[in-house]
């Protein structure tokens, strides 16, 4: 009696799916949650460690190295910048493109295979189309060229036309010229090619979420007499709202992790001009001087910032409940 | 069943974590690298071969050549770009997926010695019984020691480069009436004057990578400012903050803004955009090395052009010139030398035996010097080789050969290091300082090397 009721409980207690989750948990676990481990371990190794060598702890060098290197708040400020542009741009233009295509637009199935087309193409392919374009003597400049904003002078360089040149200088932009790829301006060019290459996605995210409005809302609002732009502003957007927070949450992620672009057209440079996280990790752990225990501190780094973003953002994305208040002791 | 299963799932959880802390957590623990051995002549088997240079037909004639007398040695090369040889290797070490053979080069943040030579074994036994106990005077003065890192001969010398100048397009040259001599400053200024009215480009050069082409031109320039402060600088006896450094920056710039350097010089590379503006004849000068002599015979340099989009090549007479006086103090810059790259044998190599074999053969048989020697790629070495220069199809051997001659006995010669003592803190910190120079209007010259001077780490001699 007493023999057999233990291992009855046992087998109840084993949970029935775990041969089934097991190889799929291992990998988890092997691939991923062993080498963050990994990782952490070997951020605490001197900043300069390489396999092969001696490994002994020392602590949170490598941390404060990086607290105090220029280019790690120079790589989070560019991440910034792009989050903010890619975002902002991405809503805007993602609702209008949806919008437009909402309403009976002439070959509306062509527009939409032009949008998207950017999101499905490697960006190992489109960089070199992208540094082309981008050329001194590319496409951008032979349009600005042909627009009368750039001349080509006696020396072959490019510059801006006169009054053009005027104008910049003296609202303090005498650094942008039209050599896409310096300084100035290439953070930008990433910007752009990001944008173009990602607004696929938010035009369909939204294109679908206007689908799933209620149609009497939209009637009810211009029965009241509001104009599309006010329909649009005031009933479809806040409708659109869930869509808005995700992008937020995907475009957070994609700027830390951004790493193809930067390296693909202008290789964090010139002078770490677009430098990002994923290219400084990548220029610290194999580009000039391996240093392991380094860029292992920055990959830390760089996965509690995801996770701090990804938390933070997602906590502000919950649906708010009213709070419940007490008044005069009556629950209301 | 489930009394069966609980075992088997303890085994296959316990395998796979060990394969995967293996695989995640390779080349954590050191490893003595093994010493001694020859190549034997009963070496055979598969070898593989990684580097950045020479290029891939190159490597196959060396093999293809080996080959008539080693038939059973397979040797499989592969080349990455300059900028790819880094990632590649060290993933590779770290997994200890790494070739039997690779590149080192004496210094540079590609592949110096200082990054590779920890993986490599000992060639010094080899070599000592190959050639004798004298070996290291076999080769060019210089050359092993170069090649040498924490007292151990981590490769064998292929041979040297050496760089400095200029490779001009002579065509282009005598089609816009451009003397070839350009001795000044002014006179460089008055023939891409001429080039640019033409629309032809003068100079190409591309800054827009990590590798340190770029930064040979800024070293010339200090080289004609004051021929002993770059090597001062180097071994820590002057600063990257010295007034001959922030002239050499303004004469940069001066050159961008006079039209001789490209206004695309920052947002190209210098492979492949550079070579490519410069073989498709698109750019009438680009500072290379010795090395670029190779691209002089008429078939690779048919190969080049078509690589660099031109569809149906003509060949045209590719010549070195003598780097202008930049500064204006009769001070024309000097080459620097030293040996380019040598083959190393990976520690954990699976076929070492024929590694040796094949190494050997290659760096100390005057059979293999040979084919270096004809391929014009490298100054031989193995001291006594000449090239077969009358037999390797130059476009115009009457003139190319006594020129290219003297380059390369110039470039054994030379006494400057080109790599050697350049840690890859340094060579990086110059080329921000050169992509800086050339595209920031805002950061003055002095600021610019001020941040060289802190982002600069000496290397310790050798």
């Amino acid at each position: 009696m007493s023999g057999g009721g233990a291992p009855r409980r046992r087998r109840h207690q084993t949970p029935p799916g775990l041969r089934w989750i097991l190889p799929g948990f291992l990998v988890s676990v092997g691939l991923i949650y062993f080498c963050i481990g990994y990782s952490g371990y070997v951020s605490l190794l001197p900043w300069n460690w390489r396999p092969r060598r001696p490994a002994n702890i020392e602590g949170f060098d490598s941390y404060i190295r990086a607290f105090k290197a220029p280019l790690f708040w120079a790589s989070l400020r560019h991440t910034l910048v792009f989050f903010i542009a890619t975002y902002v741009v991405q809503c805007v233009m993602g609702i209008i493109f949806a919008a437009m295509l909402h309403s009976k637009v002439y070959a509306a199935t062509l527009f939409k295979v032009i949008i998207f087309l950017p999101v499905v193409i490697a960006p190992a392919i489109m960089a070199p189309v992208h540094r082309r374009v981008f050329a001194v003597d590319g496409p951008i400049n032979w349009i600005l060229q042909q627009l009368g904003l750039v001349e080509v002078s006696a020396t072959g360089t490019r510059d801006w036309t006169g009054w053009l040149s005027w104008v910049l200088t003296n609202i303090g932009l005498e650094e942008l010229t039209p050599n896409w790829i310096q300084p100035s301006t290439s953070l930008w060019v990433i910007i752009a090619v990001q944008i173009w290459s990602s607004i696929g996605i938010a035009f369909i995210l939204f294109y679908a979420a206007m689908g799933q409005i209620d149609p009497e809302i939209l009637e009810a609002a211009r029965i009241d007499g509001a104009s599309n732009i006010r329909v649009l502003v005031s009933v479809v957007v806040p409708n659109l709202k869930p869509v808005i927070v995700s992008l937020a949450i995907l475009n957070a992620i994609t700027a830390l992790k951004l790493f193809d672009y930067p390296y693909l057209i202008t290789g964090g440079g010139p002078a770490n001009s677009s430098e990002f996280l994923g290219t400084y990790i990548y220029a610290q752990l194999f580009g000039v001087s391996r240093n392991y225990g380094y860029a292992s501190a920055l990959s830390i780094l760089l996965l509690i910032l995801a996770l701090g973003v990804s938390i933070i953002m997602g906590l502000s994305a919950r649906e708010r409940t009213p709070r419940r208040t007490i008044k005069r002791g009556v629950r209301v | 069943m489930r009394g069966r299963l609980r075992p088997a799932i303890a085994l296959i959880a316990a395998s796979a974590m060990i394969m995967t802390m293996a695989s995640c957590g390779g080349g954590g623990e050191g490893g003595e690298a093994p010493t001694g051995g020859t190549g034997t002549a009963e070496a055979t088997g598969e070898v593989t071969w990684w580097g950045w240079t020479p290029d891939t037909p190159v490597a196959q004639k060396y093999i293809a050549e080996f080959n008539k007398t080693h038939p059973n040695i397979t040797v499989k090369y592969t080349n990455y770009e300059n900028a790819d040889y880094a990632p590649t290797m060290s993933s590779a070490f770290q997994t200890g997926a790494g070739p039997d053979i690779f590149d080192v080069s004496a210094g540079g943040n590609v592949g110096g010695k200082q990054l590779w030579g920890e993986y490599a074994m000992d060639l010094a036994p080899v070599a000592e019984q190959t050639l004798g106990a004298d070996w290291k005077n076999k080769f060019a003065p210089g050359y092993v020691d170069h090649l040498t890192h924490d007292g151990k001969a981590v490769a064998l010398p292929l041979g040297g480069v050496a760089a400095g100048f200029f490779w001009i397009n002579k065509n282009l040259f005598d089609k816009h009436g451009v003397s070839t001599e350009l001795k000044t400053y002014d006179e460089l200024k008055a023939a891409c004057d001429k080039f640019v009215a033409a629309g032809v480009q003068c100079f190409t050069m591309g800054t827009n990578s990590t590798d340190t082409f770029s930064t040979e031109l800024l070293r010339n320039i200090m080289n004609s400012i004051d021929p002993s402060y770059y090597m001062k600088a180097l071994h820590g006896e002057a600063s990257w903050d010295d007034p001959v450094f922030i002239q050499a920056i303004d004469i940069m710039r001066k050159m961008q803004s006079d039209g001789i350097i490209g206004q695309d010089a920052t947002s190209i590379k210098q492979y492949p955009e550079a070579n490519n503006n410069f073989m498709s004849q698109k750019a009438a000068i680009v500072q290379m090395g010795t090395w670029y002599a190779q691209y002089a015979a008429k078939e690779s340099m048919v190969g080049s052009m078509e690589g660099a989009g031109v569809s149906k090549p003509v060949p045209f007479t590719m010549m070195p010139m003598t780097s202008p006086d930049f500064a204006g103090k009769g001070q024309i810059p000097g080459l620097v030398a030293e040996a380019d790259y040598g083959l190393a044998i990976n520690a954990d190599a699976k076929n070492p035996e024929a590694a040796k074999t094949f190494i050997m053969w290659l760096t100390a048989t005057p059979e293999g010097q040979q084919q270096v020697a004809n391929a014009i790629d490298l100054v031989p070495a193995l001291t006594g080789i000449q090239a077969d220069w009358a037999n390797l199809g130059l476009v115009s051997p009457d003139i190319q050969i006594p020129a290219f001659q003297k380059f390369f006995s110039d470039a054994v010669a030379t006494k400057e290091s080109r790599n050697l003592y350049i840690s890859a803190e340094t060579g990086n910190a110059q080329v921000i300082a050169v992509q800086q120079a050339l595209s920031s209007k805002s950061k003055s010259s002095a600021d610019i090397a001020k941040q060289a001077e802190a982002d600069s780490i000496d290397l310790p001699v050798e």
